[in-house]
């Protein structure tokens, strides 16, 4: 018989979710992990990735976050993530292209890396373009998941 | 006796004004209500990140990192948040006085001081007075970017960890309320620790990866998004301030009108008296 522990979900644009739940499943640095009521104090750093609560009653929510911390308290667990959204809310189609938008900026930017000067005076970097296509891809994957 | 023409000039004048003020009250509350929504969606996420923050600070050992390193205060830094304008009664007055006011007690403890001014009216106020102005950023308020909180926040960094500074605390007007903003002094810098309130028994936190890890990663962001919730609740109290002082102007302008208004009927009637008893007069001698 599972108890329930208080958790929110809170980004810096709003909560996004603040309620008992019976389980978190969270992309910690050192890999996913579950969190059941008493589990031990634990502070983590997320990755991008998905975020899974069972609420009370065994329904499931899947959430893509882009990272952020956890942090388990006795008395309730903190996840603060820099963005989070619920798989239902997120637009499929917008989705999509952001992945195309990011392939293709990658593969730009690949192809005129060799220029030396350019990539020297460049905006964005490799690291920011992967990054930002490892995100879409993410939120591409956590919309999927839920239909 | 007044002029009749005067005082009609004055009640168009009054009048102009009441339009003005009036177009400033819309725009300030139009602004506000932008600047309202932000900082309240930011504040949680940001206290909660403090806690987390100060939670953390309590269980590494002190000088385990350069921003929780307290030190004898023989410099220190005040950051002070006001506006670029004026209008907006006590907004930018409160926080240049409390600024004065813990410059004045730093400097009596033989505490060198210098300042961060963000906005015109402080920066103009020190700059005049020859304050020591480390760095001064004016018109960022109009379009907050989260660029100028990270700007303001590593210079202060810089100017701790060089040194140049072994406190730093930050002065603004807080945003209650939309009729009330009060200015809080607090300290930003050494990062202070707080003890988990949980813990009546030693809970002993388990770090993934690593403590250092996640403190690194952590203090960095906490450090830009503190300054930034900062400029959000000062630019809502700002507003608020300027809308409740276009609110009031509009408002005694009114009474303002309506009193003039009163003298001019006065005036007008003893005139037309004047001239009637004038013209009787006149047909009487006539008869």
């Amino acid at each position: 018989m599972p108890g329930t522990f208080s958790l929110e979900i809170v980004t810096p644009t709003r909560i996004l979710f603040q309620g008992e739940v019976e389980m978190l499943r969270a992309p910690g640095t050192l890999g996913s992990f579950q969190v059941f009521p008493g589990h031990a104090p634990l502070i983590s750093t997320l990755e991008v990735g998905e975020i899974d609560i069972r609420l009370p009653g065994g329904k499931e929510r899947a959430i893509a976050t882009s990272g952020g911390f956890v942090e388990v308290l006795r008395k309730g667990v903190t996840v603060l993530a820099e963005t989070a959204e619920f798989a239902e809310e997120i637009d499929k189609a917008r989705a999509e292209q952001a992945v195309a938008r990011a392939k293709q900026q990658l593969e730009h930017l690949r192809t005129t890396a060799r220029v030396k000067a350019e990539a020297a005076t460049r905006q964005v970097s490799d690291a920011e373009v992967e990054m930002a296509l490892i995100r879409a891809l993410n939120r591409l994957r956590v919309a999927q998941r839920e239909h | 006796m007044p002029n009749l023409r005067m005082i009609r000039r004055r009640i168009n004048a009054v009048n102009n004004i009441q339009q003005v003020t009036r177009a400033m009250k819309m725009i300030a509350a139009s602004r506000m209500r932008k600047a309202q929504e932000n900082i309240l969606v930011a504040r949680p996420y940001v206290r909660r990140l403090e806690t987390l923050l100060r939670h953390i600070a309590s269980r590494i050992p002190q000088g385990a990192h350069p921003l929780l390193e307290v030190r004898p205060v023989k410099k220190a830094l005040l950051i002070v948040v006001a506006g670029d304008r004026g209008l907006c009664r006590g907004f930018n007055a409160n926080a240049i006085r409390r600024t004065v006011e813990r410059y004045g007690e730093l400097k009596a403890q033989g505490v060198e001081c210098s300042l961060i001014a963000v906005g015109r009216k402080p920066y103009e106020y020190f700059g005049k007075r020859g304050f020591p102005i480390a760095a001064s950023h004016t018109g960022i308020f109009q379009h907050l970017n989260f660029l100028d909180a990270q700007e303001i926040a590593s210079e202060a960094t810089k100017l701790f960890l060089n040194r140049d500074a072994d406190l730093v605390e930050i002065v603004y007007n807080e945003f209650k309320s939309v009729i009330q903003q009060v200015v809080v002094l607090e300290r930003f810098l050494p990062v202070e620790p707080i003890a988990p309130e949980d813990g009546d028994m030693p809970c002993h936190y388990l770090y993934e990866p690593s403590l250092e890890a996640i403190w690194s990663s952590i203090v960095g962001k906490f450090v830009n998004l503190e300054i930034w919730r900062v400029l959000l609740e000062s630019n809502a109290a700002e507003q608020s301030a300027r809308m409740t002082a276009m609110e009031e102007a509009t408002k005694s302008a009114e009474e303002m009108t309506k009193r003039l208004i009163g003298i001019r009927n006065q005036v007008r009637q003893t005139n037309i008296t004047t001239e009637l008893t004038e013209i009787v007069g006149a047909a009487n001698a006539l008869e």
